[in-house]
């Protein structure tokens, strides 16, 4: 299928002589949501990581809009996490010393965009979701959920084709917890973006258009690869 | 490019007045040290001859200034620190290269650490000559200006500069990246084997010291010191990390207070990090410029040097003694001999 963006293949990852992953697949395509789910210590931040080059499997491969991204040196994969990828961790990662929107506007500078159309564009997002009034605030003056929503609006600020998102509604009520899916859906029919959500909440998991089981680190369930008839979010049908 | 260097400035002022203060005072009187170990030579003994037979105990002595000087650029670059390398990590993760991650390290550290060498090569250029002026008329050590060519005193500064740069962003020299998190946790425990290397520089040193030094292979035997003296060095530093995790180990052993196993853990959880390496390596130096110090010392006993000048280069001191009952030997009964140089003591005994 040449609309893959991102592809994990036989992906295998211990920690010392723990065995984290074991020979996991997960094909994504563009426009889709796929949930990764399963109980904590299953390996779905690991599996992010990998898929995001942050560490190297011991085995397998991961392949980025075509390419052998698993291989390439640490500043090429830097070079296209930048570019190609957003990030959203599960623990918070924003720079405390720089503002709100100073945050969301960083991959944009680093890309080398114009500071005044840097700062429209991270505008646009903390709109989106909701925390435009906080700006101008330092990460410490802000929650812990708006400052999550601000590491969304980083990880979609500068329109990457893949979005890897490590339990992003953690820390948020329903409300502000819909105003990120809600985000993630637009950008996935908008721009196409392909957005991998890891979660173990099964109302966050009915916005997705696929899910995939994680336990011990199998996959135990759901779909590894993309269907090949249309996708549509599940988000109209979910209670 | 601008991005990065408002990043790094960014985080500069945001870092605390007490990181500030502390980085730019820490390289001004680093970069006073500095300057004042290379104007001392010159103005304590102006004689170039006089201080070419003095070198090894000089560059000893200053090699003691100097440590000082290294050590408190470490402390001040890496205090608190801790929080910066953090941020530097989650830069990594949104996908900075790493080259440009010390990019942003260095103009963080670059720029306090340039505004507090400065300041330090200002105060030297002025108060430096009347306070050697002073200590000359005074207890009369120096026998020359206490100065440096202004030259000189900017190429030090820079390099203070660069040093504390370099230092500063140790951090960065890890090649592996945390992850979101977990990145002060994971970190693995030094292995063993980096004992070898001080065992191999230690066993050199044997090897050197029962070698029969005979003059045809003196070249040989100087550079098997000098490389047992190196292996030495750098065994001592990376062994640091090993004896701080030794220590943690032994410390978390007897199920210690709430307050010991935090120091514990921490120092286990940070073990190999860049900071003890180069700690370990300012242990080293000062050790080995100890020892220099102390070889310098015993060569120039008098006896020795005098058998030094008397078996190499010369010249060769000769003690005439009369016997008893001459009195003392006139000069100029000595006139005729060529190439005779008289120091112009005489005794009575
Ligand atoms: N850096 C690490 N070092 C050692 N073990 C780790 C590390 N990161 C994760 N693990 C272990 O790997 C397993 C999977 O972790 P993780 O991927 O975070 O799970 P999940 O995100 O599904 O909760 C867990 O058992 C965890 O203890
Ligand atoms: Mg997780």
């Amino acid at each position: 299928m040449s609309d893959l963006v991102l592809e994990g293949r036989r992906l295998r990852h211990s920690f010392g002589r723990t065995r984290v992953l074991d020979d996991v697949d997960l094909a994504v395509r563009a426009g889709e949501i796929v949930a990764v789910m399963g109980p904590s210590g299953s390996g779905k931040s690991t599996l992010l990581h990998l898929l995001a080059g942050l560490l190297r499997p011991d085995a397998g491969e991961v392949w980025l809009a075509g390419e052998r991204f698993d291989t390439l040196s640490e500043r090429r994969r830097s070079e296209r996490r930048l570019a190609e990828l957003g990030f959203v961790f599960q623990f918070g990662d924003l720079v405390p010393e720089l503002t709100v929107e100073e945050n969301v506007e960083l991959p944009l500078r680093l890309m080398g965009v114009h500071a005044r159309a840097a700062r429209a564009r991270a505008s646009v997002m903390l709109e989106r979701l909701g925390v435009v009034e906080h700006a101008s605030k330092r990460l410490g003056e802000v929650s812990g959920g708006q400052a999550q929503r601000a590491a969304v609006a980083r990880a979609l600020v500068h329109t990457p084709p893949v979005i890897l998102a490590d339990e992003p509604t953690g820390a948020l009520d329903t409300t502000t917890g819909e105003l990120v899916l809600e985000a993630f859906v637009h950008a996935a029919r908008e721009q196409g973006t392909a957005v991998v959500l890891v979660t173990h909440e099964l109302r966050v998991a009915s916005w997705a258009t696929r899910d995939v089981l994680l336990r011990d680190g199998r996959i135990v369930g759901g779909s590894a690869a993309p269907s090949s008839g249309p996708s549509e979010p599940l988000a109209e049908v979910a209670p | 490019m601008s991005a990065l260097v408002t990043l790094g400035l960014r985080l500069a002022r945001a870092g605390g007045p007490l990181r500030a203060w502390s980085v730019a005072l820490g390289n001004a009187f680093g970069a006073f040290l500095v300057l004042l170990t290379f104007a001392l030579p010159e103005a304590l003994y102006p004689d170039p001859a006089r201080r070419a037979d003095v070198r090894v105990n000089l560059v000893a002595s200053l090699l003691f200034l100097v440590v000082p000087a290294v050590v408190l650029l470490v402390t001040v670059g890496r205090l608190s620190s801790g929080v910066r390398d953090r941020r530097l990590a989650a830069l990594r993760m949104i996908g900075v290269t790493p080259v440009r991650v010390r990019v942003v390290a260095a103009v963080e550290n670059g720029v306090l650490a340039a505004g507090g060498a400065v300041a330090g090569a200002v105060l030297f250029l002025v108060a430096a000559p009347p306070v050697g002026a002073a200590v000359s008329r005074g207890p009369g050590w120096l026998k020359a200006p206490l100065t440096l060519p202004p030259g000189t005193v900017a190429l030090v500064t820079v390099a203070i500069v660069i040093l504390s740069v370099v230092l500063g962003t140790a951090a960065t020299w890890q090649r592996e990246l945390p992850t979101a998190g977990r990145s002060e946790s994971t970190r693995r425990a030094p292995s063993p084997w980096r004992l070898v290397v001080l065992a191999g520089g230690a066993r050199l040193l044997v090897v050197v010291d029962r070698l029969d030094s005979t003059a045809a292979r003196e070249a040989t035997l100087m550079l098997l010191l000098v490389v047992g003296v190196l292996v030495t060095a750098v065994g001592i530093a990376i062994m640091t990390p090993l004896v701080t995790g030794w220590v943690a180990d032994a410390l978390l052993a007897r199920r210690p207070s709430v307050g010991i196993t935090l120091a514990a853990r921490s120092m286990q959880s940070d073990a190999v990090g860049a900071s003890r390496v180069v700690a370990g390596l300012g242990v080293a130096v000062f050790l080995i410029t100890g020892g220099l110090g102390f070889m310098g010392f015993i060569a120039h006993l008098p006896h020795l040097r005098a058998a030094d000048l008397a078996y190499g280069t010369g010249p060769q001191q000769i003690i005439i003694t009369a016997s008893s009952g001459g009195g003392a030997v006139p000069a100029a009964a000595l006139d005729g001999v060529a190439n005779l140089s008289f120091d112009g003591r005489s005794s009575c005994s």
